[in-house]
């Protein structure tokens, strides 16, 4: 017994000595950081959502899943949140591909991310009091109006990215070995580009579904969304629920990170910013 | 050399941790604290420095919005030290329930009698079985009233007349009279006590209520919740969902006073708030009866200054203090007309504020007839579950016929492409056809 203490006192001892300022030394301050604001919230997280009266139970999912209107919500948060992402696409293709051409591209993407730097919940206020002004009714097109304003910068930046680390030399081949514009673009620039489109879509997908204040300010009567839902669970201090609710959430994240990954290859981490 | 550099660091970020968590309470131990929670907007924040300056006292305030966030806070952190707290009565009674609050020895009020009598029976009447560790206890020996209120309709008389307002009561927050201008201009309250408390005297005045609810008495309706009137509230809510303008807070008032909604469901002092910034808006407390609501102190058991806490309240009940307090907030304060009347200080603060003082008290909205038995106190639903999934259910029902239209026009829109795709393409092949045939 002694010496077992002993033997572990001077493993302890030698790793005292053995310390060294190294790089990721550090790194530690963050690593706490992470285990605090990171880890911690979601172990509480999974605790709230299994633990029953002190007891392992899956009751908090039953009643999330036989709550007819929770799922609802989910089903139009989730189609929100694809219209929001092609729209987003649709929009920010054609502006981060012909600014990608232009060598003032850059102090023209500064232009596109300038409203990011207002805070979102004033944008958003004065978008809404600007449809009142023109006599839009608040509904479901202004709230997908106000999230693709939202989180379009976060499309075009990593396409704009892609876009312009593509190298010119591609297409000039294609082009000398006799392709049309079009041909170019859909057989060399848009196949090079997909790593930019998945990282824009983790980039806006993954916050519109989870969003709430841009629907309790643009969305009217008719556009409950899933993180409202949430909210209003969390302030009934209905946290079980709650809590089920934040999971299945962070499982459609990991599901759609997933997939991107998968596509991605890994390429559009270099390209995200 | 380094390893002592490495030692050094951590000493330097350990001592600085422990520094930074230690520094509020080092400054903070000379004077004595006092622990404020209260609504949002509900003091004069100038009565706040008067009562640090002359009681020597430093006090921490802190607000909340609902009484879900605060009951969240105290049931949830039963070690949080606070002193004070301001919640409305259904919400004492649950902490009541909950052994969260403690007796007030009002005897060591000096200003305890400024309170309207009136407010102590009211609140004692409708509270009469509580209990408290088993005993049998009165509501008002645990708290101090503060302020007071209704919750009725705020509309605007451009767009209907008082009497057709009047005679309509809750319905016209179902448009019941069928004014065009109406719709789609309604504003109903995101907070589902006082929702469900709308739907259940709507369905009362429209005699839709199944026939063991009729002969209910009011305080006794209202407080009542089981699966048959929530059925029959969700469809009233889901049929009402079509005249919305929008489910609201706190957004409300601004929007009545610009005129962007011309019919809301408000508190008496939000409603007085905005009548005097807009001429045009009128409020009413419907003739079937409605919610009266009282607001006040309560010490948690696990106050640290229960002495002080004890001088604020007296401090709040000084009809100067009162006054002071009711211009800020807008709703009515619960120290009495005559105490009032008799302190020179309170009449000069109605005064430098163009009240009239007999005006003042003669507003029946500011000062509704508490006598009236049609004016009733909500009571504490220790399960809301099924109410919240209710109300879930309403906001979540959606008319998806922009869907359609979306599909509709994306579907439109390939078609046309397709079409513009094969005539280019038919055009080229008789390009290429052309040359051969020549």
């Amino acid at each position: 017994m002694g010496t077992k203490i002993k033997n572990i006192s001077m493993k302890i001892a030698s790793r005292i000595k053995n310390f060294r300022i190294t790089r990721s030394v550090f790194a530690y301050p963050y690593v706490l950081f992470l285990m605090m604001f990171v880890i911690m919230p979601l172990v509480i997280l999974l605790i709230n959502a299994f633990i029953v009266n002190e007891k392992f139970s899956f009751e908090n999912f039953a009643n999330f899943f036989n709550d007819g209107s929770s799922v609802d919500t989910l089903m139009f948060s989730l189609l929100i949140g694809i219209i929001t992402t092609v729209l987003c696409i649709l929009l920010g293709y054609p502006v981060a591909y012909i600014l990608s051409k232009w060598s003032s591209g850059r102090l023209i993407v500064l232009l596109f991310i300038l409203p990011m730097w207002v805070n979102f919940l004033i944008r958003t206020l004065s978008t809404r009091f600007m449809f009142e002004a023109i006599g839009i009714k608040l509904g479901v097109g202004t709230l997908i109006f106000g999230l693709v304003y939202n989180y379009i910068p976060f499309m075009i930046l990593p396409l704009h990215t892609t876009l312009s680390n593509i190298d010119k030399s591609f297409s000039e081949a294609a082009s000398d070995l006799g392709a049309n514009p079009i041909n170019t673009f859909f057989k060399i620039t848009f196949p090079l580009s997909i790593p930019g489109i998945l990282s824009g879509i983790t980039m806006v997908f993954i916050p519109t579904i989870s969003t709430f204040a841009i629907s309790q300010f643009l969305g009217g009567t008719s556009s409950h969304l899933f993180g409202d839902s949430i909210n209003t669970k969390f302030e009934h201090q209905l946290y079980g629920v709650g809590s089920v609710m934040s999971i299945i959430m962070l499982i459609f994240v990991l599901i759609s990170n997933y997939f991107m990954q998968k596509t991605n290859k890994g390429e559009a981490a270099r390209n995200l910013w | 050399m380094k390893r002592f550099l490495g030692s050094l660091c951590l000493i330097v970020f350990a001592v600085g941790l422990i520094m930074a968590i230690n520094v509020p309470l080092v400054a903070g131990a000379a004077k004595d604290q006092l622990v404020v929670y209260n609504w949002a907007d509900y003091i004069d924040l100038d009565v706040l420095d008067e009562f640090e300056a002359e009681y020597d006292v430093e006090i921490t305030y802190s607000i909340f919005d609902t009484n879900e966030i605060m009951l969240g806070t105290i049931m949830n952190d039963k070690n949080t030290s606070i002193d004070l707290i301001c919640p409305s009565d259904y919400a004492i009674e649950r902490m009541l329930n909950n052994s969260l609050i403690d007796e007030i020895d009002t005897s060591k009020l000096t200003n305890y009698s400024n309170v309207n009598a009136s407010i102590i029976t009211k609140v004692d009447d409708t509270f009469e079985d509580l209990t408290d560790s088993g005993a049998n206890k009165k509501m008002s020996s645990y708290f101090v009233p503060y302020f007071y209120g209704t919750v009725g309709v705020l509309y605007n008389k451009k767009h209907v007349d008082k009497s057709v307002a009047e005679e309509a009561g809750y319905g016209l927050l179902w448009n019941t009279p069928n004014i065009e201008a109406l719709n789609g201009k309604i504003l109903m309250k995101d907070s589902i006590r006082e929702a469900y408390l709308a739907g259940l005297l709507y369905l009362k005045e429209n005699d839709k209520l199944p026939e063991k609810y009729e002969s209910m008495p009011l305080s006794k309706l209202i407080n009542t919740l089981d699966d048959e009137l929530i059925e029959l509230v969700e469809t009233v809510f889901k049929d009402q969902k079509r005249l919305l303008k929008e489910y609201e807070v706190d957004t409300g008032k601004n929007y009545m006073e610009n005129e962007e909604a011309y019919v809301s469901l408000a508190w008496s002092g939000d409603a007085l708030y905005a009548m005097e910034q807009n001429e045009n808006l009128d409020y009413y407390v419907p003739s079937i009866g409605g919610n009266i609501w009282f607001d006040g102190w309560v010490i948690p058991k696990n106050a640290k200054n229960k002495d002080m806490a004890l001088k604020f309240i007296d401090f709040m009940l000084r009809p100067d203090i009162a006054m002071k307090n009711a211009m800020a907030v807008g709703y009515t304060s619960a120290v009495k007309e005559e105490a009032v009347r008799v302190s020179e200080d309170a009449i000069t603060v109605l005064e430098e504020n163009e009240f009239d003082v007999d005006e003042f008290f003669a507003d029946t909205i500011r000062y509704p007839d508490l006598d009236n038995a049609n004016l009733v106190l909500m009571r504490d639903f220790p399960d809301d579950s099924a109410l919240l999934a209710m109300w879930e259910r309403v906001k979540a029902t959606r008319d998806y016929t922009w869907l359609w239209i979306l599909i509709g026009s994306l579907a439109g829109a390939a078609l046309i492409g397709l079409a513009i795709f094969f005539i280019i393409k038919n055009k080229k092949k008789r390009q290429v056809v052309e040359p051969e045939s020549n």
